[in-house]
């Protein structure tokens, strides 16, 4: 099997159910005691924890189940969810979903999984109450341990072992004098978190209990200081707290996951350093404490350590040795005192022991080996798996069971016993049972298997796997109890479930294949005809390419007709040419729409994240809101669908943090303390429309153009002339903000300009309505589609351009003498209206030619105006996938774009916005 | 060759199920929970069912109860294969009628081992 | 003004704010044998730190914050750097 493949299957199917939950906790705020939404939750939990078993990742599975519990409890009433609760709930969610994104990329979690994993698995836990039951054995570590082992505290990560001596000691005095767990903390602060207005130093330095701290660069300083940008963020903090996890865990609430959070025993915090001095001596101390240990005597370890320490000193490895066995037999509780077992042992060797248990069982626990409840290990005989099959009918005829459900058991463990090829030697069992209504009989001759009584003699194979069971019973040594659970591979030690190996020894490494590379087998021929397919992007966007292609390679046909008749005058061959070509643009175009509609994805998938987006938001600004989305199955492309999820994150920000109004001044201007933010989609037959609005406090045109005049954005004149609608749009200028201050909410740097911008790179249009005192709604216009538009060439000054066919109204003739100048401006009277010309000459600054007795008008309509072009000639209309300009070209904002034409040449796209706005 | 019904809710599972019992050479339908697995089940002869035990609409103990109290596959083997290890999840297994239990993530040299001695190997 | 930029010695002292990265570093980059004087340095912002995490400048006098130059010292890498820095 390819194992790639499964990850896949396992990141989307696990993508889709995070997605469905994270709409799901939403409500599950408003509507806590809906069972069915818990229901849901606990199911989608479930099927990733069940799924990521498959793979090595202990962090996503641990953090997964712990959600999972958290919802059992509230299945079960144990547990209420309040805000934070699923704020909790959703970081978890987004961690996993951070760590399906690593998966995808690296195939493996990053850095500091374990750690946030452990984090997020301790803060979820620590909602049930109880004492968090790390490291279960649920990456298949091992089965039975849940209930019998002592709860192992998670280790913390492996910088916190390598810390200088100094720097754990005082974090084992802080933790022990404030009776808290240590926490460790790697702080990794954005890059650019200085322009935020953030001082992650200053976060480092108030953390709760901060009894270590260490700074570090992440990268290497730049040899020549010329080269250190001071504003770029480039360090690391580690920190040990002394102090509960969810105060530190709160205190880094901002940082999101730029900070790994672990609690962990300050056990861990005991290892010895320095160089041993391997005297003697340190032998007879070592048996000296040892003494004391077996005979569980914590003050007197203490003593005889202090004494110990007193009498020899110095530094190196055995001093540390008792320096920290003192410390921990002050604590004396049965894990400080395992602990000190290792390093009495430490003190004794010159090194800490690695068990390998460590990994698994805590600082201090030794565990027994293996197999809890004494089962035998499986995997004895030739063929176990018969055997336990074989002991789990037994097991089951053994479970009392419904009435109606008796007969069907029986028969179904006879149908098993027939396949291991003893049907002939129960059958009498078999029949008793039926007869007596009573299993026990076959329960008695299958134990009698088992214990091989009845096994000599008459053997009879007579189904397919005989020799496998005869050999497997004729192999039954005297550990095989009778009736023993099939442990081997039920019971999930060995070798059913144990290849995951220890919690946290997979830590880093990639997944193993789960299962050798297999070729499927035969393909079966009834099987069902799969009706849906899931297809890989990159492969439809691939497609999409082609598709490009072939209309570039189809558009070249007209020149290819055009030569053959002027060229080589051959006109029949230039008709018949045209003739493919109008068959090729059908065909092609249909091929198009056919892929076009593959890409097209619902605008839900943008709209879901907002949900969660308006109640952090609303949470932080402390002003209730309440969200409401409409039509968001609405369809688009996906690139467009993408590229807005940008854009409408900042108006939503906008909206929240501008728009709506405090609660006491929205009651006092008399409306509802809730705000409303919309999100309303629409789709129509070429485009969609995106409208955000509120109902907050709107914007004030005066404002704005007194605003704009005082940055320079507009002049004198123009202060006067804008309406009110003109003056809105002003918010769209580059270089202006409508807010005084720079929030914590939308103040991260994108203006409304951006936004104007990314909606405009995908061929959008935004506009902004606003009343004062009632709200603002901004609208985009989208494509339907960004992929291949349709351009139409137009010739000036013996240049070829490309006008996007959108925009075009008409093309039209008119006599020269029509065109007529009103001070220094064109126009020309169309359909009774008077439209402005422009010649494309002039704007472009080429050379005009001589006036001809008729102007070729190319009348367009851009942002609501109707403006005519003047042209030396109209050409055909093409499609062409536009290509953004790069380089220094991207400075010329009277193009749009480029495009490559069927002849190789490289058409430019204009941009009427841009072109027309300057005269 | 034996036909063979792999019901869980879980695509992967499914997927990573399908590949080990297709390998075997036997023939695969999968079905997202109990109801689809019983309207699936109708008029054909099966080997074996792999049975999840957390699914929606129709649970695996369900599934496994109405084959066992139906007549078409009441005598049709079942392993349920369940994320659960508790002996009390083994209990109402073994209550339901199941013939066999595995605790997921299931080796895949385990879940062969099981699939060839309750439905044969097709020699290849 | 917390940042004093002197002819030799720079002095830091009570909360350093991020505007001061910028002149600090430009007057380390000039004095290349300047020191620092943190005494009464409380808090530099992280981008201050940066800069004498980055130039290692030498330290004329240490934090009287014990905390502060527990951590801020072994950062600059005080130690070594101070004997190379010395005559």
């Amino acid at each position: 099997m390819s194992t790639q493949a499964l990850l896949e299957q396992f990141i989307s199917e696990s993508r889709e159910l995070l997605e469905a939950a994270g709409s799901r906790f939403l409500e599950l705020e408003s509507r806590p005691d809906d069972p069915e939404l818990v229901n849901d939750l606990f199911r989608a939990m479930h099927t990733i924890k069940g799924n990521s078993g498959l793979f090595e990742i202990p962090a996503l599975t641990r953090t997964v189940h712990a959600a999972e519990d958290v919802l059992v409890a509230v299945r079960e009433g144990r547990l209420r969810l309040g805000p934070d609760e699923v704020d909790l709930l959703l970081d978890a969610m987004d961690q996993v979903g951070v760590w399906l994104d690593e998966l995808e990329r690296d195939g493996r979690l990053g850095e500091g999984a374990d750690e946030a994993g452990d984090a997020l698995a301790a803060r979820l836990r620590a909602l049930l109450g109880g004492p968090a039951p790390a490291a279960d054995g649920e990456a298949g570590g091992g089965g039975g341990r849940g209930e019998a082992a002592p709860a192992a505290p998670a280790p913390p990560p492996e910088w916190v072992a390598a810390l200088p001596g100094r720097a754990r000691a005082a974090a084992w005095e802080a933790a022990a004098a404030a009776g808290t767990p240590c926490v460790a903390v790697g702080y990794e602060p954005d890059e650019n978190c200085f322009f935020a207005g953030d001082d992650p130093l200053q976060t480092v330095r108030s953390a709760p209990g901060l009894a270590w701290l260490e700074v570090a660069p992440r990268e290497p300083w730049p040899d020549d200081p010329g080269a250190l940008d001071p504003f770029r963020c480039v360090l690391r903090f580690r920190l040990l707290c002394a102090a509960e996890p969810e105060a530190v865990a709160g205190h880094f609430q901002y940082a999101g996951d730029e900070a790994r959070i672990a609690a962990f025993d300050p056990l861990w915090l005991a290892v010895p350093e320095g160089e041993p001095q391997g005297d003697a001596l340190w032998g007879e101390v070592a048996d000296d404490l040892q003494a004391a240990l077996d005979a569980g005597d914590a003050a007197a370890l203490r003593a005889r350590a202090g004494v110990a320490l007193e009498a020899q000193g110095g530094e190196g490895w055995e001093p540390d040795c008792l320096r920290w066995i003192a410390r921990l037999a002050a604590r004396g509780d049965g894990a400080a005192l395992a602990r000190v077992a290792l390093l009495v042992e430490a003190l004794r060797s010159g090194r800490l022991p690695e068990d390998g248990s460590e990994a698994d069982t805590g600082p201090g626990g030794r565990e027994p080996a293996q197999a809890p409840d004494g089962a035998a290990p499986a995997g004895a005989g030739p063929d176990p798996t018969a055997r336990e099959l074989l002991a789990a009918q037994a097991e089951m005829l053994r479970t009392p069971c419904a009435a109606e459900v008796w007969d069907g058991r029986l028969a179904a463990a006879r149908a098993v016993c027939g396949r291991l090829g003893l049907a002939a030697r129960l059958e009498p069992a078999f029949a008793e049972a039926r007869a007596r209504r009573d299993a026990r009989p076959v329960i008695e001759a299958i134990e009698g298997l088992l214990e091989g009584g009845e096994a000599a003699g008459e053997a009879h194979a007579e189904a397919r796997a005989p020799a496998a069971a005869e050999a497997a019973l004729a192999d039954a040594g005297p550990q095989a109890a009778p009736a023993a659970p099939p442990r081997s591979a039920a019971g999930g030690t060995a070798p059913g479930a144990g290849h995951a190996g220890p919690d946290g020894a997979g830590r880093g490494a990639a997944p193993p294949p789960p299962a050798p590379d297999r070729a499927p087998g035969g393909e079966g021929g009834g099987r069902p005809r799969i009706r849906t397919l899931k297809v890989d992007l990159g492969r439809i966007d691939a497609l999409m390419e082609l598709v490009g292609e072939l209309v570039v390679a189809k558009n070249a046909l007209p020149y290819l007709a055009r030569r053959a008749e002027e060229v080589h005058g051959a006109r029949e061959l230039a008709r018949e040419i045209k003739a493919q070509h109008a068959v090729l643009h059908r065909v092609t175009e249909s091929l198009q729409a056919a892929v076009m509609q593959v890409r097209m994805i619902p605008l839900s998938h943008v709209f879901q994240r907002f949900p969660r987006l308006v109640r952090d938001l609303s949470r932080r600004l402390g002003r209730p809101i309440r969200l409401v989305i409409e039509g968001e199955e609405a369809e688009a492309d996906k690139n467009v669908v993408e590229d807005l999820a940008e854009p409408l994150v900042h108006l939503i920000r906008n909206a929240c943090d501008h728009g709506i109004e405090p609660p006491e001044e929205r009651e006092a201007a008399g409306k509802p303390r809730e705000g409303t933010v919309r999100l309303r989609a629409e789709a129509h037959d070429d485009h969609v429309t995106i409208e955000v609005s509120d109902d907050g406090r709107g914007m004030d045109p005066a404002v704005l153009r007194r605003k704009a005049y005082e940055k320079g954005i507009i002049s004198e004149a123009e202060l006067e002339a804008l309406d009110d609608q003109a003056a809105l749009q002003l918010v769209f200028a580059p270089g202006f903000s409508t807010a005084e201050r720079v929030s914590d909410v939308s103040g991260r740097g994108v203006g409304m300009d951006a936004v104007r911008a990314m909606v405009r790179r995908v061929g959008g249009e935004v506009r902004v309505r606003s009343t004062p005192g009632a709200g603002t709604t901004v609208r985009l216009v989208l494509p339907l589609s960004v992929a291949v538009s349709q351009v139409m060439i137009v010739e000036a000054g013996g240049q070829h351009f490309g006008v996007p066919v959108e925009l075009i109204r008409e093309t039209v003739r008119v006599p020269a003498g029509e065109i007529h100048r009103v001070k220094d401006r064109e126009a020309v009277v169309l359909r009774d209206r008077l439209v402005p010309v422009h010649r494309l000459h002039r704007l472009l600054g080429l050379e005009e030619g001589e006036r001809p007795e008729e102007e070729a008008l190319l009348v367009v309509r851009v942002d609501g105006e109707t403006a005519a072009l003047v042209v030396d000639r109209f050409h055909e209309g093409v499609d062409v996938i536009q290509k953004p300009l790069e380089g220094v070209m991207a400075r010329f904002t009277i193009y749009s774009g480029t495009a490559l034409l069927g002849d190789g040449r490289v058409l430019l796209i204009l941009n009427l916005r841009e072109l027309l706005r300057c005269p | 060759m034996a036909r063979v019904m792999i019901v869980d809710d879980a695509v992967t599972v499914r997927m990573y199920h399908r590949e080990l019992v297709e390998a075997l050479g036997h023939q695969v339908v999968e079905a997202e929970n109990g109801i689809e697995a019983l309207e699936k089940a109708l008029g054909a002869d099966w080997g074996l069912f792999l049975v999840d035990v957390n699914m929606p609409k129709m649970d695996g103990y369900r599934l496994v109860r109405e084959m066992r109290a139906g007549e078409e596959l009441r005598a049709v083997p079942v392993v349920m294969v369940s994320t659960e290890a508790g002996p009390g999840d083994r209990e109402q297994a073994w209550a339901a009628g199941a013939n066999f239990y595995l605790v997921k993530p299931v080796r895949p040299e385990t879940l062969q081992a099981v699939v060839r001695a309750l439905a044969g190997e097709v020699a290849s | 003004m917390p940042v004093k930029l002197g002819k030799k010695v720079a002095t830091l002292e009570g909360v350093c704010a991020v505007e001061e990265a910028e002149p600090l570093l430009a007057w380390l980059r000039e004095h290349p044998r300047g020191r620092v004087n943190l005494a009464r340095l409380e808090h530099p912002h992280t981008a201050v730190l940066q800069v004498l995490m980055a130039l290692g400048p030498a330290v004329s006098a240490p934090p009287k914050d014990r905390e502060l130059a527990a951590w801020l010292l072994p950062a600059m890498g005080a130690g070594e750097r101070e004997e190379a820095a010395a005559p």
